[in-house]
């Protein structure tokens, strides 16, 4: 008799404890495995993740005023994670611990487990004169640490205050991805007014603090931005042939580039900057050329009675990808940045056009023609791997975030134009609003803003 | 039987060389079209050897204009006709090939353009909505000067003659269906 109810005692504990084991591993492999996005698996699900408002020091308080500087912070950082589709911000009204606590003391862990969330960032700000002073710190819950090691002060002028959200944006995704971020950059881009008329706008990523390039133009078209991000090439018709212009945004200066007999089309700057290839129908048909920008020299590439176009350096300068129809259609070449060795690299289709080499690299971006419809396509350097990422009736354009994973392009609705991008894995479409009555077409992506 | 056959054969010989390009194939594969405009490639090439251009005169020699003091205008019996006359000829798509039918339009323009008074000639290129930016801004000038090329082996003075492309920025027709496109697949004539 006392040996069976020593067993069932023992049987009973041996359970609660096998159980209790067993969930105290499970919950320690979660602990002990680190917060990472891996971005290049395509639909995962966002990351929950708390953006509170950040704290002003020069009050130490709180401000959820929308003018205030906390507030508007940690909105365009929260917008950043939100765009890129890897993040899902929690809404601040359920966070059961306050900003202020979780700066000036810490995380309290259960409560932010409570809530949902499995990273935090925490924020201040300290206005100095004219300056700001922003800081940060990233913190995974379920580890209950800071990740990255330690936080980031920032500082610049007020004005300045959405680059800082950016920068600390791109901090972020870095530390939980591993890569580096594409939010502290611009997108330049040709809006059409409800006149027709066709000018170079430039705004920063999320479409605050646009510009548009005015003059007595009413075609211009395709603008490239520049290795360091603070010129951009582009075309014009205001001399009344297309010629190619050069806009040096900090400093707002205007100047033509060459004046050669023909078309004068489709510039791309060399990653060193020291570069720029061009298609030029001054020999008999449109072939492209490179020019060096200091000493203006001119050296021709392409030889031959067909159309040659659209170049796009490869990311280390040796080599360039193109548009040429001398197999009979539309189709990618690729030559050493000398015009030696062209070699073509699409196969497949008759018309495979607007070739655009990624900074990483790894691969080219372009426009597939096929079954009547043009679609955003990626294909390794190598010719292999090609993917077709959209599916509508006329997109083209594509252009490369700073960090190669993100896709800007146009896409054309009847007689509107829009500007969406789409992730590398082929998810994640989503359109980039502008003015309303805007046409928005030829997007180009700068580099990081540095 | 034999005959049946050779029937046949002769038959389908004469199927395949009656049909045309299918839409969208190369503009190398209507033997015409090709074996004209090499023609024309070889003409301008034979002149250009020669080192000569001829200038054809631009008033009175040709009749229209005459002492009996009609003009370029109205009221001659042959303005009804040059009235309708496009000053333009169309492509297929992804081509710079002049058909025939473009020739003959560009032909009559010469008439035109003798008797139009002008100091300059700009041959626009344009394309349809489909396809890219910047290939499109090519092909308009191929367009172009295709039909440079032609006016100019033709007698017209080269040197009063501009070309530029518009891509598919300038539809002459709105439009998103093969009927549009066809009508802005195109070289313009304007005259200066």
């Amino acid at each position: 008799m006392v040996s069976h109810r020593v067993n069932i005692w023992s049987m009973t504990l041996l359970t609660l404890w096998s159980l209790l084991s067993l969930f105290s591993m499970l919950a320690a492999e979660r602990a002990s495995a680190a917060l990472n996005i891996d971005i290049s698996k395509g639909g995962l699900d966002p990351l929950p993740i708390a953006v509170p408002v950040f704290v002003d020091l020069n009050t130490n308080k709180v401000s959820h005023d929308a003018a205030a500087p906390g507030r508007r912070i940690a909105d365009v950082v929260m917008a950043d994670l939100e765009r890129s589709g890897l993040f899902r911000p929690l809404k601040r009204k359920s966070f059961l611990q306050d900003a202020l606590s979780l700066w000036r003391v810490s995380p309290q862990y259960r409560n932010w487990r409570l809530v949902g969330a499995e990273a935090i960032v925490s924020g201040a700000v300290r206005s100095v004169g004219d300056k700001i002073r922003v800081g940060f710190l990233l913190y995974d819950v379920f580890q209950g640490s800071l990740i990255g090691g330690s936080g980031k002060w920032f500082t610049t002028s007020e004005k300045n205050w959405r680059y800082i959200a950016h920068r600390i944006a791109d901090e972020i995704y870095s530390r939980l991805t591993g890569e580096s971020g594409y939010f502290a950059s611009r997108i330049a881009f040709i809006a059409q007014d409800e006149e027709g008329r066709k000018r170079v706008s430039v705004m920063d990523h999320d479409g605050a603090n646009r510009v548009t390039l005015t003059s007595h133009a009413k075609l211009a078209l395709t603008p490239r931005f520049s290795p360091n991000g603070e010129s951009l090439f582009y075309l014009s018709y205001e001399t009344g042939h297309p010629r190619i212009f050069r806009w040096d945004l900090y400093t707002g200066k205007k100047r033509q580039q060459g004046d050669y007999r023909g078309l004068n089309s489709a510039p791309s700057w060399s990653p060193d900057g020291s570069r720029m290839a061009m298609t030029l129908s001054k020999d008999g048909n449109s072939e492209i050329y490179v020019k060096d920008l200091k000493t203006e020299a001119l050296k021709r590439l392409t030889y031959n009675r067909v159309i040659d176009t659209s170049p796009s350096w490869s990311p280390d300068g040796r080599r360039i990808v193109f548009n040429s129809n001398r197999g009979g259609t539309p189709q990618l070449y690729i030559m050493d940045a000398d015009g030696d060795n062209p070699h073509r690299i699409t196969f497949e289709g008759r018309y495979n056009a607007a070739p655009s080499w990624s900074p990483r690299g790894d691969w080219i971006a372009f426009v597939k023609g096929g079954g009547g419809q043009f679609r955003i396509a990626v294909i390794g350097p190598d010719g292999r791997n090609e993917r077709v990422l959209t599916d509508a009736w006329m997109d083209e354009s594509p252009s490369w975030s700073p960090n190669g994973r993100v896709i800007l392009f146009s896409r054309q609705k009847g007689n509107r134009s829009y500007l969406y991008s789409i992730d590398l894995t082929g998810h994640n479409e989503k359109r980039i609003r502008v003015d309303q009555k805007e046409n928005a077409s030829d997007p180009s992506w700068s580099p990081l803003i540095r | 039987m034999k005959r049946m056959n050779l029937f046949v054969a002769l038959f389908s010989l004469g199927l395949l060389t009656a049909c045309g390009a299918p839409p969208g194939a190369p503009p190398e594969s209507g033997p015409d079209l090709t074996e004209g405009a090499e023609a024309a490639a070889e003409k301008q090439e034979t002149e250009s050897r020669q080192g000569e251009a001829l200038n054809r005169p631009d008033a009175g020699e040709t009749g229209f204009e005459g002492p009996d003091g009609f003009g370029n205008e109205t009221g001659h019996q042959g303005d009804d006709f040059i009235e309708e006359l496009e000053h333009r000829v169309y492509f297929n798509f992804d081509s710079a090939l002049l058909s025939d039918e473009s020739r003959r339009v560009l032909m009559e323009n010469l008439a035109w353009l003798e008797r139009a008074t002008w100091s300059e000639l700009i041959i626009e290129g344009h394309c349809d909505e489909r396809g890219t930016r910047e290939y499109n801004l090519a092909l308009g000038q191929s367009r172009a000067d295709v039909v440079k090329e032609f006016l100019v082996s033709q007698g017209v003075d080269s040197t009063r003659i501009r070309t530029i492309s518009y891509g598919k920025e300038r539809p002459l027709v709105s439009g998103h269906d093969e009927f549009a496109w066809s009508k802005n697949r195109r070289s313009e004539l304007v005259l200066r």
